[in-house]
């Protein structure tokens, strides 16, 4: 069991305290002699379902003759050549020694990705329309889920190895844009735009942001209380919701995982565990060293599922859509997802927070729309942005012991007492990075 | 509005003289015209009708202030859904209600029922445009036909859901029920017809007409009487989708039997002054045209003209130059206001038309042709305001034109009125050749329904472009319905 080892690793963290992210910089000490390596970019999902799950930002990396997994690698490494406060170890190619001490490593997993189009009609646009652009382009819009993970390494001398997951962070990227009909080089441009264009919030920069502020606040051994969604299940009249709607595909558990994971670490910086746990990336990384088979033994003994102090699990318990109003020419469309929210603490074996979030939204849309897609391309969207805003206000809520912003997820004054949101603070503080 | 209903009552007795001659006498008509004469200044304020049986509680909604501009919004000629007082049946779940029927999908519903509502493809059993139909004399009931009126103004989850809970309300206890029951299975039938390519179960078209194949009281006539709507969709039913001819022809016949007015009161409400059971009169035409019966329906005509030519032997033709330079000018206006109208919809999407593929569907639509169908040009215009997505208009400039065209659509509307008058006086003097007037009344008419189809068109923009929808933010009441078990 990993507890043994979180013993050990705690009894390491003696080196000093370590200060959360977005601390006073003022107080912060450089690490300038800290060392990094880049380990390299995954998938967390199995070999055989990148295609099914991630098959966008597959296909924009694979793009000409994989024009954009180089650009994307030198990408990062340069990120983190520029951004990180300390020396980086070894380029994209070169194999790390085992022998070395590779200190931090780096590595990015891509979790869960959304592609939504809002196909525009060819026929009858206006001339406003043409003039923007939507004689030839679909209204796209694209959200990439990522981890970024940091490991602390102990190479093999002597007495085996360890890798510690020293913080992993969720990360999410969304870009909008016009993207030409039918064109899978525009759309790849779009995706690997959204993934590392020149603009802030791309998947590039979050990574950039987190190399900056490595360098000022990262302790070598400190390993904070993972938290992991651990399932998502679905009430049988939700899931038939969300077919009726066709939104099935898309409203997966991953979905549900990476909104949560975002959500939880936006609200305390949590370390948070991938919801789908594969070998994948610890293969990736294993090849980038001198010694790969004794590397991959020591990354396939490292479970990380186990490291997780608390697990959350999610139960989509009802799936609303209905128009609550309507006009001769728009429509106002309520929907609303009510979601059974379970926090388990591992160490004490036992559920610390229970409780139903619900959240309804209404939007205007105009009738008359011939295309089905439009329609779905709405739903998406704004099931999406309701999904995000519950789990988002749900978690910043505890966070600040906010109400208005816990009721904003449905949970009411008479549905958890300010106690019990105060030790579920409690604990979601022990997930903090660096709260060790 | 008296003078509206005398001078239309008037001039669409014409027609059913001129189109049914063969089932009058003079007697008959001189009995109509004094019965006309003694209750239309009686009937200037609507009248309710009876209470029908339902299944579900039914509510009276006033849905304007009761000012009646139009005959498109009088609810003597089943137009009340603007002005006047709605009823309304409670239905908890109108999804539910709608997909027992249809496989429709709620999401995409609107767009759905607007493509196959308004679609350019005459559906055979109906014979005509569905909004030509739903707007066709054939029906009595005011209160049956609004539903349909109501749906083609607003295609909605919501609005086919009253055509149903309408259609599936039953007889109780022993007592002959109004006509209101009976026609609002007619009703859902047209709609049917028209929602085919979705319809679950398409016996329910037969099942629904055999059911509502009864007598009923109307007006408060002496003697209950039968729709002529779900006779001749009985008849055009039988022949199309059975094949069965004798059946056809018992239905045909039983749809152009004549009212007798005794002791009505709500005359205004009868079919022919709406222009008579239009599809009736389509389909004996086509019948005979085509020599079905071996020539049966075609001797009928034959005798019916010569009846006709006996009555007006001797009499004026109606040939007046005035009034078809009034007419010509009412409908060219009529039709270059359709469209300003219909460029001002333009930034609608096309709907794409209904399916009608297939060989059986090609033998349907052959069987349709030799029975009568008809497409109405002037109809098929407003339709297509209809078609098209209702534009919402923000630009003040444009509102202020759509406004500005509402107000030449009510004049226009008040000039096709006028038409009637000359015609109506030609009548009265009986005078002239009723087989003169006849196509004069008819395109009135038909200029008039059309107008009333592109009324509703524009009413829906003009009211799109400033009703507000309800605040967003309030929303307890879908929480709850999440939060609960």
């Amino acid at each position: 069991m990993s507890i043994s080892r979180r013993d050990f690793l705690k009894g390491l963290a003696s080196v000093g305290s370590v200060q959360a992210l977005g601390i006073d910089l003022a107080s912060a000490q450089p690490y300038g002699q800290m060392e990094v390596v880049w380990g390299g970019t995954g998938f967390n999902v199995q070999f055989d379902e990148i295609k099914v799950k991630l098959p966008a930002v597959d296909a924009a990396l694979e793009q000409e003759n994989q024009r954009g997994w180089s650009a994307w690698n030198d990408g990062v490494l340069n990120s983190l050549k520029s951004n990180f406060n300390g020396e980086v170890l070894y380029g994209d190619s070169q194999k790390i020694d085992s022998q070395s001490d590779p200190g931090l490593i780096f590595s990015l997993g891509f979790d869960y990705e959304n592609y939504i189009q809002i196909l525009v009609p060819e026929a009858h646009l206006d001339q406003d329309a043409i003039n923007a652009g939507l004689a030839d382009n679909d209204i796209s819009y694209y959200y990439l889920f990522s981890s970024i993970r940091i490991y602390s390494v102990e190479l093999p001398r002597g007495s085996g190895g360890q890798v510690t997951l020293v913080y992993s962070k969720p990360v999410k990227a969304a870009g909008e844009d016009l993207v030409k009909k039918n064109n899978d080089l525009d759309k790849s441009r779009f995706i690997l735009h959204t993934l590392m264009g020149d603009r802030p919030e791309t998947t590039l920069d979050k990574f950039s942001g987190l190399a900056s502020q490595m360098a000022i606040s990262e302790n070598y051994f400190d390993e904070p209380a993972h938290i992991q969604v651990r399932s998502v299940t679905y009430e049988p009249r939700a899931a038939q919701s969300f077919a009726d709607l066709k939104l099935d595909s898309v409203f997966n558990v991953n979905l549900f995982a990476s909104v949560t994971g975002v959500a939880v670490n936006e609200a305390f910086n949590s370390s948070v565990i991938p919801y789908v746990i594969t070998d994948y990336l610890n293969r990736t990384l294993a090849i980038r060293f001198s010694e790969e088979l004794e590397m991959g033994r020591i990354f396939d003994s490292m479970k990380e599922a186990e490291l997780a102090r608390y697990f959350i699990d999610l139960n989509v318990s009802k799936v609303l859509r209905k128009i609550s109003a309507e006009n001769a020419s728009k429509q106002q469309i309520a929907r609303g997802l009510a979601v059974d929210i379970s926090i388990f603490d591992v160490d004490n074996q036992a559920v610390v927070f229970d409780k139903k979030l619900v959240r309804v939204e209404k939007r205007e849309q105009v009738k008359g729309a011939t295309e089905e897609s439009w329609y779905r391309a709405n739903d998406s969207i704004a099931f999406y942005e309701l999904l995000e805003t519950m789990l988002a206000s749900f978690f910043s809520g505890v966070s600040t012991l906010d109400r208005k912003l816990l009721n904003d997820a449905g949970i009411r004054d008479k549905d958890a007492s300010n106690d019990e949101i105060k030790i579920l603070q409690g604990h979601l503080e022990k997930t903090r990075y660096g709260s060790a | 509005m008296n003078k509206l209903i005398i001078k239309s009552c008037v001039a669409i007795l014409s027609i059913a003289l001129a189109g049914s001659a063969s089932a009058f006498n003079l007697g008959d008509l001189k009995a109509l015209g004094e019965q006309l004469k003694k209750s239309v200044p009686a009937n200037n304020q609507p009248k309710q009708n009876q209470q029908p049986s339902q299944q579900r509680e039914v509510s009276e909604t006033r849905t304007g202030d009761g000012r009646i501009r139009t005959v498109c919004e009088d609810p003597r000629w089943g137009f009340n859904t603007k002005d006047g007082t709605l009823k309304t049946f409670a239905v908890g779940d109108p999804e539910a209600l709608v997909q027992k029927y249809f496989d429709i999908d709620s999401t995409t519903a609107e767009v759905t029922l607007r493509r196959l509502l308004f679609s350019e493809d005459i559906n055979p059993i109906l014979g005509t445009s569905w909004p030509d139909a739903i707007m066709d004399g054939g029906i009595y009931s005011g209160e049956a036909r609004v539903r349909g009126v109501a749906l083609m103004k607003r295609p909605s989850i919501s609005n086919l859901a009253q055509v149903i809970a309408a259609a599936e309300q039953e007889k109780k206890g022993m007592t002959t029920p109004n006509i209101q029951l009976y026609e609002s299975k007619a009703i859902f039938v047209m709609v049917a017809l028209q929602l085919e390519p979705i319809l679950k179960d398409k016996s329910i078209i037969a099942s629904m007409l055999k059911d509502s194949r009864k007598k009923a009281k109307f007006a408060n006539l002496t003697k209950p009487l039968r729709s002529p709507m779900v006779y001749i969709l009985s008849a055009r039913n039988a022949l199309i989708a059975d094949n069965n001819l004798q059946a056809f022809d018992n239905f045909l016949t039983t749809s152009r039997e004549r009212v007798t007015f005794d002791n009505a009161t709500d005359v205004a409400m009868l079919s022919d002054l709406t222009g008579g059971c239009g599809i009736c009169a389509i389909t004996h035409k086509g019948a005979a045209e085509s020599g079905l019966a071996g020539g049966k329906y075609a001797e009928q005509r034959a005798q019916g003209e010569k009846f006709l030519a006996d009555m007006n032997q001797g009499k004026a033709q109606f040939n007046s130059a005035a009034w078809d330079r009034a007419f010509s000018r009412v409908d060219q206006e009529a039709a270059r206001l359709d469209a300003l109208v219909e460029e001002s919809f333009i930034q609608a999407k096309t709907q794409s038309r209904a399916a009608s593929a297939g060989a059986e569907a090609a033998r349907r639509s052959q069987k349709g042709r030799e029975i009568g169908m008809q497409e109405n040009p002037r109809v098929s215009r407003a339709t297509r305001l209809l078609r098209v997505k209702t534009p919402q208009i923000s630009d003040a400039k444009q509102k202020a034109a759509l406004v500005e065209a509402m107000e030449k659509r009510y004049g226009l509307l008040s000039q096709t009125d006028k038409l009637h008058g000359p015609l109506m006086a030609a009548w009265m003097s009986n005078d002239y050749d009723v087989r003169s007037l006849r196509p004069k009344i008819l395109s009135v008419w038909e200029l008039t329904k059309s107008q009333c189809l592109a009324t509703f068109a524009q009413e829906q923009a003009t009211e799109a472009s400033g009703a507000d929808l309800p605040d967003p933010s309030d929303h307890e009441v879908e929480l709850d319905e999440l939060r609960g078990g």
